[in-house]
């Protein structure tokens, strides 16, 4: 069975190292220039090498979206932003525009060129046109379904990225400007300001809205890995640390067991769950088993809930006392019954019985953000395991 | 220059008043008024210069079965196509790239042009200095929508007949205005059988700084417009007083994508 790399999302340098840490095969990342995501905190080129040092450490790779479609006046630097990558060690760049495909291959630069989503491929013919150009991956568009990345697969000879979680265009990808014409930011150079999800009036009472739900693909991995895709995308490089190590560790998880052909109805359900309670939106499945309806769409009433389920990660573990150091990251009492998981660690919950200060005193709970609290755990723990609200 | 009209309804005897007609292909294109049969663009490529659009998305069906029907096409100048696939089946010099808001910038144009691709139709989001510099530094066959109702949005989503479902609402509209509700900004939705489109509320109109432009082809669409602003439109589509209400967006101002530090 093909090997199918978990590709994660990190808008910092923090974020690359998590996703890193808890399964992440690759990690595609923004520079401050030329990516999609001109507002999100984006890597300086400095942060770039030690991304790709950090990665490379643990045999991963990183990829650079130089994705945004470029005008006249931003090709200027463009030559010199590729020859650093390229020389930094940048392992792809996904690309969207031809200018930049041009350039790559005329600096006969080393990285691979990845096609974006945002030119929207959705059958053999078009990803072939790619693999033309030289591309060795096209992430395909999110409005393929099931039967459209099987014909791709068998009727093309270059690796197929495919996004299974996150954030969902309503558009096709590249193909949505409302937000320059509404909000005079383009969205197809990284200022999208999401109108999509905006409300709008009409003749009719109810507000009218076009939102997507986001896409959640769990209960297709299986069926995936096993069409033989060769990467797997996590949407979201402007989420949280606890929201990044938990969806890869949860996709990272069911492609094992799909490997290791141990995948039950209890394991599938159990990281649904998980999934389902980190995001802080609704999340389903799209287009790969049918053309979208109002189940997944968005209307009124839409609800946005701050995720506190991330109580804090292990910074050491005293194996003697059976005791883990750990950093606060959310509230939490005596009584409580959590949950440790880890990149290493099957995830088991036990109740905390007690809580240490970091001044050796018994406490009642943990308020205070980032303070460090000592508590006893039933099974080892290891570093960078993270504890969270139970999930049931 | 020349100018290219996308019609919006069967045969009209002022077809002829341009220098071509480009004909949306019924089943394989989107956001248009009306669509024409293999047998309709045929007979009329007897009398016209006739090109054909094709601006869906194909999926895994629409990929095989097109290219039964473009075999059946007769003499016609060349193809509008948005989809990629098809440049593996059209001969290069019957294409004209017409990815919507994807070609911006001249490298992208000279890059084509370099793959054989030596028409393409340019974003209309680009401002008057960026078009100029791209007719400057290329040499390929330009072709831009002069007039045009801009499509803001491709989604193979069915928007509004979810919208109903949602709330219960009896209805079989296809086509609603909507307006933003925070700018008031006005839109145009648009329902198909396998797209809803978007439209911004004003018509984007260049014709004042055709000259300056100055590319091969304008095209001229008047789909989805009213009859009056049809006629206005087709009248007057060389003069630079339209007297209809119209917009040029970005043309003469850029458009920003950083948001500032205090902003």
């Amino acid at each position: 069975m093909n090997k199918c790399e978990i590709l994660s999302p990190a808008g910092d340098l923090e974020r690359l190292k998590w996703a890193i840490r808890y399964g992440a095969d690759a990690v595609y990342i923004g520079g401050y220039d030329y990516s999609l995501r001109a507002n999100a905190n984006n890597f300086s080129l400095e942060e770039i090498k030690e991304a790709i040092l950090f990665a490379h450490a643990y045999n991963k790779k990183v990829y650079i979206t130089v994705n945004m479609l470029f005008h006249n006046q931003d090709l200027d630097n463009l030559d010199n932003y590729l020859k650093e990558l390229d020389k930094i060690g940048v392992d792809a760049f996904i690309v969207s525009d031809y200018a930049v495909i041009k350039r790559i291959k005329e600096l006969k630069l080393k990285p691979e060129v990845h096609i974006s989503t945002q030119e929207s491929s959705t059958n053999y013919q078009t990803v072939n046109f790619w693999k033309q150009l030289g591309a060795s991956r096209v992430v395909l568009a999110r409005e393929c379904s099931k039967e459209d990345i099987i014909d791709i697969k068998n009727k093309c000879d270059i690796e197929l990225e495919v996004f299974i979680h996150g954030a969902m265009c309503t558009s096709y990808s590249g193909r949505c400007v409302l937000s320059n014409y509404v909000t005079l930011r383009d969205s197809n150079r990284g200022g999208c300001s999401q109108v999509c999800r905006f409300s709008f009036n009409t003749s009719y009472s109810p507000e009218f809205s076009i939102c997507s739900k986001d896409l959640n693909m769990a209960q297709y991995i299986s069926e995936m890995v096993k069409i033989g895709i060769d990467s797997l995308k996590i949407e979201g490089r402007m989420r949280s640390v606890y929201y990044i190590a938990t969806v890869v560790n949860a996709y990272k998880m069911l492609v094992m067991h799909t490997i290791n052909n141990t995948l039950t109805d209890e394991v599938l359900n159990y990281y649904k769950k998980v999934l389902d309670r980190c995001a802080n939106r609704e999340s389903t499945v799209h287009f790969y088993d049918k053309t979208p309806g109002v189940n997944e769409q968005y209307f009124t009433g839409r609800e946005e809930v701050s995720n506190q389920d991330f109580l804090g990660y292990v910074k050491g573990y005293d194996e003697k006392n059976k005791t883990m150091v750990i950093e606060q990251r959310n509230n939490f009492k005596v009584g409580d019954v959590v949950e440790i998981f880890g990149p290493n660690t099957e995830p088991f919950s036990f109740k905390i019985n007690e809580i240490i200060n970091d001044k050796n005193e018994s406490v009642a709970s943990a308020k205070h953000p980032q303070e460090t609290i000592y508590i006893k755990a039933p099974k080892p723990v290891q570093v960078f395991d993270i504890m969270r609200v139970k999930i049931d | 220059m020349k100018y290219l009209l996308i019609p919006k309804s069967n045969y009209k005897s002022y077809f002829f008043n341009f220098d071509g007609v480009i004909l949306p292909l019924k089943d394989y294109s989107i956001g248009f008024d009306y669509y024409y049969s293999v047998e309709e663009i045929n007979e009329l490529s007897k009398k016209l210069k006739v090109y054909v659009i094709i601006n869906k998305f194909l999926h895994k069906i629409d990929i095989v079965n097109i290219k039964n029907i473009i075999e059946k096409i007769d003499n016609v100048e060349g193809y509008f196509i948005e989809d990629l696939g098809l440049t593996n089946i059209i001969s290069k010099d019957k294409i004209i790239i017409n990815q919507n808001h994807i070609i911006n910038n001249y490298l992208a144009i000279n890059y084509l042009n370099e793959l054989g691709f030596k028409r393409c139709v340019v974003s209309n989001e680009l401002t008057l200095e960026e078009l100029k510099e791209i007719k400057n530094k290329t040499n390929s066959e330009l072709y831009y929508f002069l007039i045009n109702r801009n499509m803001l949005l491709y989604s193979k989503r069915k928007l509004v007949t979810n919208y109903f479902q949602n709330y219960g609402i009896q209805s079989d509209e296809k086509n609603l205005k909507i307006k933003e509700k925070v700018s008031n900004h006005e839109l145009i939705i648009k329902e198909e059988s396998s797209s809803t489109t978007i439209y911004d509320g004003k018509i984007f109109n260049a014709v004042d700084y055709k000259e300056d432009i100055n590319y091969d082809f304008y095209i001229i669409n008047i789909n989805n417009m009213s009859d009056e602003e049809t006629e206005e439109i087709i009248n007057n589509y060389k003069n630079n007083k339209l007297k209809i209400n119209t917009e040029n967006y970005f043309l003469l101002n850029e458009i920003g994508y950083k948001v500032k530090k205090d902003e």
